[in-house]
């Protein structure tokens, strides 16, 4: 039940309990003394108040009671609604990462669900209701979404915060986010402001390494830091880790190996880079733990030649939400279409790979790292023990194009850690005043904020009606009783 | 709730006031010859007193005796004995019939039992009607009632009591009649008692009363008063006078002791008039046992 003027429902009970009080405390006649002698007495009126433990005149009680009660409710705009939960908790997902289904995703969204949330909504504005969670659970939801970001996040959430209002008392919001920088950042705190509580940020581990030793599927060394180091870690975006990368080409002007020492930043991980065959021991770095490009040189493929007009017309490749390089070559084009894994496995088999990589790729274990903006896959991704061997299904241009700035996006993600977009793991983290800000202070969300107040609901009339009728029959019956009417 | 009046058993009343007569305090007017000294001298009944002849007196009352011892001539003078006729007047107004439950136990004064008021007056009247009777006085009686009243003329024959009984049981006190009206109906001379409550034409009963002690009569203002209307039941009433139903007020803690003061007040004051009017006054409360009460307004001393 919700009360839009609460006092005028206060002063309504009360006014109820004062009549109730009345009738017992009514002032009426009292018993009749035929006294020969009343002249004596002062001429004062007859009436007196008389103390009962039993209301007297129950049904003028009730009518008064009604009347007061039908009246002071429709003022008071009191809605009936359901039985509502004490909280509500909604899990808002940054769905723009969301694509990569990494390790440290699955994790987090894991640990989110386990707080039984009564919606999922996503960055670019779906909204999964409880019944539908075994969705998230299965991961269906969970398609590549490379729309929307954190404030869109919030905003989705505040959207739909309007049709779980009436199932709450409070709305507990568990973010969760890489809480890195995007398009959106600057506006994070206007966004923020709208919602009237305070967030839960479950910050997502772009480490599949720390993220498996969070899970418990990999015992942590004894000179590991700590999981919460970690989890700090991906939260500045920052790791005294030096990163190793070799390109391993037989060319001496490789313009991978060009692009990889003059964009050496974006390494995140250890990497190695093959031009030609993939041999034995680089399986064996990638099963160590590494980052096994296999970016076969196709010499002579002047078609991959990329030209200005090219990019600026948009036919680029995407990778964590980034559109950063590179046009459609043939032999992305002939690779299938889109972001499933098989698809990515027929696109795998179109290039060439050793045996171990198919082998992979029928245990079902691809994904996609890089696509072209159709959707079809332009990078794939194989886990290989505890690292990872990543398909290149594009020709590199013989051009500049790969030194160029918009390459920085697609090498990030070739050399981003195992089972992270490398997009969005080499954005730079959120200023700690900024997740601050973001968690906020002060209580929980309270539904009452996004309620649409209604005056006036619809049974308002019938209980002003009701009012007036009882008023009516109160006055009949009172008039027909003389002694009541005395 | 209507009035049902005690009962009231005639004969141990009777029987209580066997013996009992009813004297005048003073000499009455000469009569039929009665029980009472009579302001006339005469020359029958008993001797008084010798007193020195006069002229005029009749010879034939002379001791002759008396005067051929003392050379001086006497006359034997004695006191005439007179009957006094006593009217017996009641007030049947509506406030008598109180309480209506009829008898009724007074728990403030003790486990005594108090007759109505209407019960206390009839056997008043017939113990004071036997009493008269058995002093050889005629009894008369007049009730105030309406529309007409009741008389009965004054009578010295046997079954006279009864037959004042057989009147009084058959009246119930209603309406407001005025009593003094039928004061003033009472022949001048007499014995009159007034039994009332007062609280009907008191100022007029009062002056009528005052008027007829000024004509002669030897007026006894016998004033009823219940003990509820002294101590009424505390609480809160709501008072109805039964000869004034639409005077309804409210008795309550507050105005007890204002009504019970302004009662004895008023008590106080009924009685200091009556005797300036030359009046006795005599208050009956109704717990007070009747042929004790009998006894006392037939008390020569009272």
């Amino acid at each position: 039940m919700t009360v839009a003027v609460p006092w005028v429902l206060w002063t309504t009970l009360a006014a109820a309990l004062g009549l109730f009080v009345s009738h017992l405390l009514s002032v009426r006649r009292p018993p009749l003394l035929v006294l020969p002698t009343t002249r004596f007495l002062p001429p004062r009126t007859v009436r007196a108040v008389a103390m009962s433990t039993r209301p007297t005149d129950v049904l003028l009680l009730l009518l008064r009671v009604v009347a007061v009660l039908g009246a002071g409710l429709a003022f008071a705009g009191v809605q009936f609604a359901g039985a509502r939960e004490l909280i509500a908790n909604v899990v808002v997902i940054d769905a723009a990462a969301v694509g990569d289904d990494s390790l440290a995703w699955r994790a987090a969204i894991d640990e989110a669900l386990n707080t039984r949330p009564t919606a999922v909504v996503f960055s670019d504005g779906r909204v999964i209701g409880a019944d539908s969670l075994t969705l998230v659970l299965d991961r269906t939801a969970l398609a590549p979404s490379r729309d929307g970001s954190l404030a869109s996040a919030l905003l989705a959430a505040r959207r739909s915060a309007p049709s779980i209002a009436s199932r709450a008392d409070s709305i507990s919001l568990l973010l969760v986010s890489p809480l890195r920088e995007d398009h959106s950042t600057e506006a994070l705190g206007t966004v923020r402001a709208q919602w009237p509580g305070r967030i839960s940020v479950l910050p997502v581990l772009f480490d599949t390494l720390a993220a498996a030793k969070r899970d418990g599927a990999m015992p942590a060394p004894a000179n590991e830091p700590p999981a919460d180091t970690l989890r700090s870690e991906a939260l500045t975006g920052t790791s005294e880790a030096e990163r190793s990368l070799s390109v391993h080409s037989s060319a001496d002007d490789d313009v991978v190996a060009a692009a990889f020492a003059r964009w050496r930043d974006v390494v995140a991980a250890d990497v190695r880079v093959v031009r030609d065959s993939v041999t034995a021991d680089d399986v064996t770095f990638a099963t160590l733990g590494g980052v096994l490009l296999s970016w076969p040189d196709a010499k002579g493929n002047t078609d991959s030649a990329l030209s200005p007009a090219v990019i600026a017309n948009g036919r680029a490749l995407v990778a964590g939400g980034l559109a950063t390089l590179g046009t459609q070559t043939e032999s992305a084009t002939s690779a299938d279409s889109a972001t499933s894994a098989d698809s990515a496995t027929s696109a795998d088999s179109a290039t060439n790979t050793d045996s171990a990589t198919r082998a992979d790729s029928a245990t079902g274990s691809v994904r996609t790292v890089v696509w072209w903006p159709d959707g079809s896959a332009a990078a794939t991704e194989r886990a290989v023990g505890n690292g990872c061997i990543r398909d290149v299904l594009f020709t590199a241009p013989t051009s500049d194009a790969l030194l160029q700035s918009s390459a920085r996006g697609v090498l990030a993600a070739l050399t981003a850690p195992c089972g992270v977009t490398g997009g969005m793991g080499t954005r730079p983290a959120l200023a700690a005043a900024q997740v601050a800000l973001l968690r906020g202070e002060g209580p929980l969300a309270s539904a009452q904020a996004f309620r649409t107040p209604r005056a006036h609901p619809e049974w308002a009339r019938w209980l002003l009606l009701a009012a007036v009728i009882c008023l009516v029959a109160e006055m009949i019956i009172r008039q027909r009783s003389p002694v009541l009417a005395a | 709730m209507t009035y049902s009046p005690s009962p009231l058993a005639l004969g141990p009343l009777l029987d209580a006031l066997r013996g009992v007569t009813w004297p005048a305090r003073t000499r009455v007017r000469a009569g039929m010859p009665g029980a009472h000294r009579a302001l006339q001298r005469g020359t029958t009944g008993e001797f008084t007193e010798f007193r020195a002849y006069r002229q005029g007196d009749d010879p034939r009352r002379i001791d002759w005796r008396l005067l051929a011892r003392s050379d001086r001539a006497f006359v034997r003078v004695t006191d005439e004995r007179a009957w006094w006729t006593t009217w017996i007047v009641l007030d049947a107004s509506a406030s008598m019939a109180f309480p209506e439950s009829g008898v009724m136990s007074v728990p403030e004064r003790g486990v005594r039992i108090a007759l109505d008021k209407w019960t206390m007056t009839r056997a008043l009247a017939i113990g004071l009607a036997a009493a008269a009777l058995a002093t050889g006085d005629p009894v008369g009686l007049q009730v105030a009632l309406r529309p007409d009243g009741r008389r009965l003329p004054a009578r010295t024959r046997r079954g006279t009591v009864q037959s004042i009984a057989r009147t009084l049981q058959a009246i119930v006190p209603s309406g407001g009649a005025a009593l003094a009206p039928v004061i003033a109906r009472v022949p001048a001379g007499t014995r009159i008692v007034v039994c009332s409550d007062m609280l009907g034409d008191t100022d007029e009963t009062l002056s009528t009363i005052a008027r007829m002690g000024a004509a002669g009569s030897a007026v006894t203002l016998v004033h009823v008063v219940h003990p509820l209307e002294i101590a009424p039941p505390r609480g809160a009433w709501q008072a109805m006078d039964p000869e004034v139903p639409n005077d309804r007020r409210a008795l309550s803690v507050t105005s007890y002791d204002q009504y019970t003061q302004s009662f004895a007040n008023w008590r106080g004051d009924v009685a200091r008039r009556c005797l300036a009017a030359g009046a006795r006054y005599v208050q009956l409360s109704c717990d007070e046992e009747p042929a004790r009460a009998v006894r006392r307004v037939a008390a020569v001393s009272a």
